[in-house]
């Protein structure tokens, strides 16, 4: 996926301009600021429009997401994380907060009309395929629901989920098929609750 | 809500959606969304009053910020020399010294591990 040859090496040695923008902008570099939206900005919001299908949701975690990271910048120590693997982390838990608040809507309440002739995924066109998808990742525990949205939605390896989750790669193996099985087990009851059977 | 096991067929129309989101083209726009001027302008202002607050406290003092705190090489050469002297004045304190430091002690303080007590025959 496009998402994945964008990312820059994993190598832990490879030098990550990023951070090094990060510190220059803590000491008060005046165009440094204006040099990580531009790399970072794009990639953030992507992430969150795929995982709240909302684009006025997506923008205020892509803004959230840019003031943590402002933040955290005089504490910033290169040589560590990657600035990219902490903003998939803190985009990711931004996400499934907002996730988490839409639970108190019933499923049902954005279910779309299924035709019984045809899967899930045909009947549900464009922009209702990512609300559909991300109505059934709001119902999903939120570490289910973002191991498998970084694996693929933002097309990342095990192991580098496992690093911007901080857990092992087995770890990240047992969430994403829990998760999907748990999605598609989501996706198909809302077929059941209207009565159509998988004939 | 118990839910059954999902099927083949469940399991492969999810792959399916997944794929159609991840590959989801954005309008007017390559593999990336471009951001609003709005956005952009709303987490620019953020970053100015973040870098403003930044500066204002300055970072913590690591390894590569020391240098820079004490003024940089030609401070630092004044700083060793201090250093020395204070460490010379500890270990061989002059006369004088040593009765300044016996009236704000109350006794006399004389050090002399290092078998330096006059190295400099400053009390002839």
């Amino acid at each position: 996926m496009l998402s994945a040859r964008t990312i820059q090496s994993d190598a832990p040695e490879a030098p990550d301009p990023d951070g090094a923008l990060l510190v220059a902008y803590a000491n008060g570099d005046p165009t440094a600021a204006r040099d990580l939206m531009t790399r970072l900005v794009p990639r953030v919001l992507a992430q969150a429009q795929r995982m709240l299908a909302d684009q006025a949701e997506a923008e205020d975690v892509a803004q959230e997401a840019m003031m943590r990271l402002w933040k955290i910048a005089p504490d910033w120590r290169q040589g560590e994380a990657r600035v990219s693997t902490w903003l998939y982390r803190v985009t990711a838990n931004l996400c499934t907060d907002r996730l988490r608040k839409r639970r108190t809507v019933p499923l049902e309440a954005v279910a779309e009309p299924l035709d019984n002739a045809a899967s899930v995924a045909d009947q549900i066109q464009g922009r209702s395929r990512m609300q559909a998808l991300a109505a059934a990742l709001a119902s999903l525990p939120d570490r289910q629901a973002q191991a498998v949205s970084l694996r693929h939605l933002e097309g990342l390896s095990n192991p580098q989920i496992a690093e911007i989750m901080d857990i092992s790669t087995e770890a990240v193996e047992s969430l994403t098929a829990r998760g999907k099985r748990a999605l598609a087990a989501v996706l198909a009851g809302r077929k059941a609750e209207l009565g159509y059977d998988d004939g | 809500m118990t839910m059954a096991e999902p099927t083949i067929a469940e399991m492969a129309a999810l792959d399916a959606l997944l794929a159609e989101v991840a590959d989801a083209p954005v309008p007017e726009s390559g593999p990336l969304p471009v951001p609003s001027d709005d956005l952009m302008a709303r987490i620019l202002a953020d970053a100015e009053a973040a870098q403003v607050r930044a500066v204002a406290v300055p970072p913590r003092v690591g390894w590569r910020n020391w240098l820079a705190a004490l003024g940089g090489w030609p401070a630092l050469g004044g700083m060793a020399v201090a250093g020395v002297t204070g460490l010379w004045l500890g270990v061989a304190p002059p006369a004088a010294v040593d009765e300044l430091v016996a009236e704000m002690l109350g006794e006399t303080v004389s050090v002399d591990f290092l078998g330096l007590s006059d190295p400099f025959e400053l009390e002839g």
